[in-house]
C-alpha cells in the first residue's frame, strides 16, 4: 500500500509535469510533508486502531475500548484508562517528532515500548479531524484539543477521568488519493479484529473491546494468562486442541501456544507472531512455524500458532519499517530453529511419556459409574505437557469434556474426515498402555480397517494404514539419520528390471535406501539385484514396493522436493499395513506401541489423522445419561 | 429321513466334518452339514469349497432314507452333550429333529439340493503311507508358508515325488522348510504339485490315529483317504521357486548345540529384542554361544550357552520368532547348524555330528539371517 501510494503520488506529478511548463524546484510546504510522511504510518483504521493502542499500552491501559463508525472510515475512537497526557503536554503530542518515550540517539538502540519515534500521534491527526481528550492521574482536570488537518482547533478544559481518549474522524479527509486506496468496510473492520485480537493475545491482562456501529465484535475481560486469553479469543472447541511451547536459547526466548494437527485452518490468519510483544509479519518466523509442522500436516492446512518471541532490544531492529510491523533479528536462524524446535518438542509425546504413570484400568465399567465420582477431563490428561507452569491454564480445567465432533462424523459410523478430525490432545499419557482389566481382549478390529481400544475415559479408534504410515515415516527417518537398521535377507534375492528413467533415479538414492535396509545392487543392463528388505515389510510383493518407490522419486526429482522426503513418504505410504488387512492381537499391541513412540503420533506424513478419541463424557451425553 | 445312530459315533462324525463348515455367512448353505441316508449307512459331508470332508458311518439303524443339508452352529454342540446313548434324527418337513431320552431340539433344515457338488476321488495315481508320519512331515515343513496373499503358490507346501522319495517344501522367503521321507509312491516318474495349507491342515487333524492314509494324486485335487473319512483339497495353481538353487552347499562352520537349552535361552533374551524387527544376534566364539538382544528404547539382554564349534568367530542375527519356529519343528535333542557368512542363509538340521551331511538330512530348515547396517 505504502508503494502503491508513493507510485501513484509519483505518477500524477509526472502527468501534471508533462501537461503543464517546467516548475522550478523547492521544497514542499511542511504540511504537504506532514502528510506524506503519514502515509507511511497510517494506511487504513486498522493500522491508526493499531497505533492509537500501543499508546494505550504504553501508558499502561489495563481497559481498551475501541469503537468504530462504519468500519473506522467515518469514526474511530479509542479509549484507554492509561497514565494520560497533563494537559499542558497536549498541543506537543500532536507535534511531529515529539515523543515521551526516548530521550535522544542513544536510546534507540534499546527500545522497550511500542512506541519511539513520536510520529503517530502527528501522523494521524495530520490526515483526519481529531478529537484527544485525555486527564493524568495527578491532574485535577482534563484537557481536550481538536485539531483538523494537523490544525489545532480548539483546545479546553475537559471533565474526563483518569485516561486518554482519541476520536479520529473523516480519516484521510484531506488525502483523497490514500481514500481511495481504502477496502469494503466489511475487510477493514475485519483488519481491525486481527490488530485487536493479536494485541489482546499479547496483553492477558488488558481487556479489550471492540464495537462496530452498534453491534460488539470483541469483548474481552482481563485474563490471568495467555491459555485464559485464547480459550477466550479461539473458542472452547479450539481450546482443547492448543498446546503450549517454550524453548530458550542464549539471548532469545520464545513462547506460546500452538494447535495440535488434529486442529488446522486453510490459511494463516489463526497464526499471530509477536517481537516483544510487537506484533510484527515476519516470513521467517512463520517459516519456522511451517517447519515445525512440516511433515505433519497436509499442504494447504496450517496449525494455530501464537508465537512471543523476546529478544534482547540490542539484538532486533526494530526500526525497519513505518509501522513497525517488521523487524530484523541478529541472528535470524536461531530463530527458526528456537522456534522450529520449541514447537516440534510441544507436539512430540515421548519427552513426557516417561514421567506419567500409565492410565490405570478405570474400576468397573458399570453404567452407574461416573456419577459422583470425580470426572476424569482432558485436563487430568493433559497434567503432563502443561506440567511446570506455575499459572495452570485455567480453560482446561473445566468439569466437562468438549464436544470432539459433530454429529454428522458419527452418524457416519467410524468414518471421519480427512482433515483435522479433532482428536482430543490429552491421550498420551495413558495411550501406550490400554488397559487390559479382567483378561479381556484389549483391541478389536473392526472391519479389518480400524483398530479400537481403551484409554482412561475414553474409546479410541485408530486407522491401521495411517497409523502405520506415521511409524515406517519416523522409523524410516531414524534410519536416514543414521541409525542402524537390521535387513531382512532374502532367500530368494529379487531381480527388478527398470527402465532408463528407473535406473537414473535408482543410481541417485541407491546408499539412502541401502541405510532404510533395502540392500540392492546393480545386476547388470537395467537390472538391479534386492538380496535384503526392511524387516516385516508387509507390501513387498516381489519388488513391486521398491519400483513404486522409484517411480515415486522420480516424480519428486521433477517437482524438485526433497529426495529423502520422497523416499519416506513413498516408503511409508506403499509399505504400510492396508485397510483391510487382519491383524492379530500381538500385531495389535505392537502398531500401538510403535505409534506412541513417534514423535508426532495425531496423523500420518500426509496430515490424515491416525486416531479418534471419543470420551466417555461424549458417549453419555449420547445416550443421554447427561 | 428317520435314523438312529449312537451318540458317541455320531459325535465323532460330526467332529471329523464340523472343523471346515464356515462360520461366514456369505454362503448359507456352507454353515451346514450335508446329511444322506442310505440303506444302512450315514455320510456326513461339509465343504469351503476348497477343503471339503466326508465321512462315513455304518453303525446305524436307517428306517427312512433322505437328505438334509443342517446348520451345524446349534445342531453340534447339542449333540456332543447328550449322553452316550442311542440317538434318533429324524426329517419332518423342513425341520430337523434330534432325540435323545427326554432330550429334544429342531432345528429348520436348508434344501440339500443347494448343497454343494462333492469332488469324488479322481481315478489317479495313488499311495499309502502311515498317518502319523504324514502328519509330522505336514507339521514340519507347513510353518514355513508364506502369509502373503499376493502368492499363492508360496502359501501352500510343495509336493515333490519320485518313485522312492517323497518331499514337502515351504518358504515364505526369509526361510524355507524341507522335509522327505523314503516312501514307495508309486508314482512312475517325478511329480510336482502344490498342496493347499488349508487341507493339509484337516489332512494333520485327522490322519493322527490312523495306520494307513491312501493319497490321490489327482490333476486339481489330492483326496485323502483315512478309514472312513475322506479330504479332498485342490492343488494350489502356481509356480514354486526352484528351492534347490537357494540351499547353500558349502556351509562348513558347523555348531553343534542342545535344542532344548537354545530354545531356553532365546526365550529369555528376546524379551529385550526390538519389536520391529525381532532380532536376536547369535556370537560365536570358540564353544561360546553369545545370544545377544537389543531393543530401541534401550532395552538389552544376554545369554550364553556351551556348543561345540571349531569355526572363526562369527556374529550373526535372526528374526528370533524363525528360529524359535524351527527349534519347535526338529526331532532329536541336538541340532546342527551349517554357517557361512552373517548375510547368507544358515541350515538347520538335526544331529550331533557336525560332519554329517546336513544336505540329506530328512528335515532341514534355511534361514536367512537379519543383517545389520555396519
Amino acid at each position: 500500500m505504502v508503494c502503491d501510494l508513493m507510485s501513484f503520488i509519483w505518477t500524477v506529478s509526472r502527468m501534471n509535469l508533462a501537461r503543464t511548463q517546467r516548475r522550478p524546484i523547492r521544497l514542499l510546504d511542511p504540511e504537504c510533508v506532514e502528510r506524506i510522511a503519514a502515509g507511511e504510518v497510517v494506511e487504513r483504521p486498522a493500522s491508526v486502531v493499531k497505533e492509537l493502542v500501543e499508546n494505550s499500552l504504553d501508558a499502561g491501559a489495563t481497559r481498551i475500548l475501541v469503537r468504530l463508525k462504519r468500519s473506522g472510515l467515518e469514526e474511530l475512537v479509542v479509549e484507554d484508562d492509561g497514565a494520560g497526557i497533563p494537559g499542558r503536554e497536549l498541543p506537543l503530542a500532536v507535534e511531529r517528532h515529539a515523543t515521551s518515550k526516548i530521550a535522544g540517539s542513544g536510546d534507540l538502540m534499546a527500545i522497550y515500548s511500542y512506541g519511539f519515534r513520536g510520529e503517530a500521534l502527528a501522523a494521524i491527526a495530520s490526515v483526519s479531524r481529531m478529537t484527544v481528550r485525555s486527564r493524568s492521574a495527578n491532574e485535577d482536570i482534563g484537557a481536550r484539543i481538536d485539531i483538523a488537518g494537523g490544525r489545532i482547533e480548539k483546545r479546553e478544559p475537559d471533565g474526563r477521568h483518569r485516561g486518554t481518549t482519541i476520536v479520529v474522524r473523516d480519516l484521510f479527509f484531506n488525502t483523497p488519493a490514500r481514500k481511495a486506496f481504502l477496502r469494503s468496510e466489511q475487510s477493514e473492520r475485519r483488519a481491525v479484529a486481527q490488530v485487536i485480537t493479536s494485541m489482546a493475545l499479547a496483553h492477558p491482562a488488558v481487556a479489550f473491546t471492540l464495537r462496530n456501529d452498534d453491534s460488539v465484535v470483541i469483548d474481552l475481560s482481563a485474563a490471568d494468562d495467555l491459555e485464559t486469553r485464547a480459550h477466550a479469543v479461539f473458542g472452547a472447541a479450539v481450546a482443547t486442541h492448543l498446546r503450549r511451547f517454550e524453548g530458550e536459547t542464549e539471548g532469545l526466548r520464545v513462547e506460546g501456544l500452538v494447535s495440535l494437527p488434529t486442529y488446522t485452518r486453510g490459511n494463516r490468519t489463526g497464526q499471530h507472531f509477536l517481537v516483544n510483544r510487537r506484533v510484527i509479519h515476519d516470513k521467517g518466523m512463520s517459516g519456522a512455524v511451517y517447519a515445525a509442522f512440516r511433515d505433519v500436516l497436509p499442504a494447504g492446512r496450517f496449525a494455530l500458532a501464537l508465537v512471543f518471541l523476546e529478544v534482547g532490544p540490542a539484538r532486533v531492529d526494530v526500526n525497519v519499517h513505518p509501522t513497525k510491523a517488521e523487524v530484523r533479528f541478529r541472528d535470524e536462524g536461531m530463530v527458526h530453529e528456537l522456534i522450529r524446535h520449541s514447537i516440534r518438542d510441544a507436539l512430540t509425546l515421548g519427552r513426557e511419556r516417561g514421567e506419567v504413570a500409565p492410565a490405570p484400568p478405570r474400576r468397573g465399567a458399570s453404567s452407574s459409574e461416573g456419577q459422583g465420582e470425580p470426572h476424569v477431563t482432558e485436563a487430568d490428561l493433559l497434567s503432563g505437557p502443561t506440567e511446570g507452569y506455575d499459572r495452570g491454564p485455567a480453560w482446561s480445567r473445566r468439569k466437562e469434556s468438549p464436544t470432539l465432533f459433530d454429529d454428522g462424523q458419527v452418524a457416519e459410523g467410524g468414518t471421519f474426515r480427512p482433515q483435522g478430525a479433532p482428536v482430543d490432545p490429552g491421550m498420551d499419557p495413558g495411550m501406550a498402555i490400554p488397559t487390559a482389566a479382567a483378561g479381556l481382549p484389549l483391541f478389536w478390529q473392526l472391519h479389518n480397517t480400524f483398530i479400537l481400544t481403551q484409554i482412561r475415559g475414553a474409546l479410541v479408534i485408530v486407522d491401521q494404514h495411517n497409523s502405520h504410515e506415521r511409524i515406517l515415516y519416523n522409523e524410516g527417518q531414524k534410519a536416514l539419520a543414521g541409525q542402524a537398521v537390521a535387513s531382512q535377507q532374502l532367500l530368494f534375492p529379487a531381480t527388478l528390471e527398470l527402465n532408463a528413467a528407473e535406473l537414473a533415479t535408482y543410481e541417485v538414492h541407491q546408499g539412502d535406501l541401502e541405510k532404510m535396509a533395502f540392500r540392492t545392487e546393480p545386476f547388470g543392463g537395467n537390472t538391479v539385484l534386492v538380496r535384503g528388505i526392511p524387516p516385516e515389510l508387509r507390501n513387498w510383493n516381489d519388488g513391486a514396493l521398491l519400483r513404486d518407490i522409484l517411480a515415486d522419486l522420480g516424480d519428486a526429482g521433477r517437482s524438485g522436493s526433497d529426495p529423502r522426503e520422497a523416499i519416506l513418504a513413498s516408503y511409508a505410504c506403499h509399505g504400510a499395513i492396508r485397510a483391510g488387512e487382519k491383524l492379530t492381537l500381538p500385531e495389535m499391541q505392537s502398531l500401538m506401541d510403535r505409534l506412541f513412540a513417534t514423535e508426532v503420533p495425531y496423523s500420518c506424513p500426509h496430515g490424515r489423522p491416525t486416531l479418534i478419541r471419543l470420551g466417555l463424557s461424549e458417549l453419555e451425553r449420547r445416550f443421554g445419561r447427561r | 429321513m428317520k435314523i438312529q445312530v449312537q451318540q458317541t459315533d455320531l459325535a465323532r462324525a460330526l467332529g471329523a466334518v464340523a472343523n471346515v463348515v464356515s462360520s461366514k455367512t456369505t454362503l448359507p448353505i456352507l454353515s451346514t452339514i450335508l446329511f444322506e441316508a442310505d440303506k444302512d449307512s450315514l455320510t456326513l459331508s461339509a465343504t469351503d469349497l476348497d477343503v471339503s470332508v466326508v465321512t462315513r458311518l455304518s453303525e446305524v439303524q436307517v428306517e427312512k432314507k433322505g437328505k438334509a443339508a443342517v446348520p451345524a452352529a446349534k445342531f453340534v454342540p447339542f449333540v456332543r452333550t447328550l449322553p452316550s446313548d442311542p440317538v434318533k434324527i429324524q426329517l419332518s418337513g423342513e425341520h430337523v429333529s434330534v432325540r435323545s431320552g427326554k432330550a429334544r431340539m429342531e432345528e429348520p433344515c436348508m434344501a440339500p439340493e443347494d448343497f454343494p457338488a462333492l469332488p469324488k476321488v479322481e481315478d489317479a495315481e495313488a499311495f499309502e503311507m502311515p498317518g502319523p508320519v504324514i502328519v509330522e512331515m505336514i507339521r514340519n515343513s507347513i510353518y514355513a508358508i508364506s502369509r502373503d496373499e499376493t502368492r499363492p503358490a508360496l502359501q501352500g507346501v510343495l509336493w515333490e515325488l519320485t518313485p522312492k522319495r517323497f518331499t514337502m517344501v515351504a518358504t515364505d522367503g526369509h526361510r524355507l522348510a524341507r522335509v522327505h521321507r523314503e516312501v514307495k509312491t508309486g508314482v512312475k516318474e517325478t511329480r510336482k504339485l502344490i498342496a493347499s495349507s488349508a487341507g493339509l491342515q484337516q489332512v494333520m487333524r485327522l490322519a493322527e490315529a490312523v495306520d494307513t492314509v491312501k493319497i490321490y494324486l489327482g490333476e486339481h485335487q489330492l483326496s485323502f483317504e483315512m478309514g472312513d473319512t475322506t479330504v479332498h483339497t485342490r492343488l494350489v495353481e502356481g509356480v514354486f521357486p526352484n528351492y534347490e538353487q537357494v540351499i547353500p552347499k558349502g556351509n562348513e562352520r558347523r555348531v553343534v548345540c542342545d535344542r532344548e537349552t537354545l530354545a531356553g535361552r532365546i526365550r529369555r533374551v528376546k524379551i529385550s529384542a526390538d519389536r520391529v524387527t525381532n532380532q536376536v544376534r547369535f556370537g560365536l566364539d570358540g564353544t561360546q554361544l553369545t545370544l545377544a538382544a537389543s531393543g530401541t528404547e534401550g532395552s538389552r539382554a544376554e545369554d550364553e550357552l556351551e556348543v561345540e564349534y571349531g569355526g572363526e568367530p562369527i556374529l550373526i542375527g535372526f528374526n528370533h520368532n524363525y528360529v524359535e519356529d524351527v527349534l519347535k519343528h526338529m526331532r532329536g535333542e541336538n541340532l546342527v547348524i551349517a554357517l557361512d557368512r552373517p548375510d547368507s542363509a544358515a541350515i538347520f538340521v538335526p544331529g550331533e555330528d557336525a560332519k554329517s551331511d546336513v544336505l540329506a538330512s530328512e528335515d532341514l530348515c534355511l534361514l536367512m539371517p537379519l543383517r545389520l547396517n555396519d
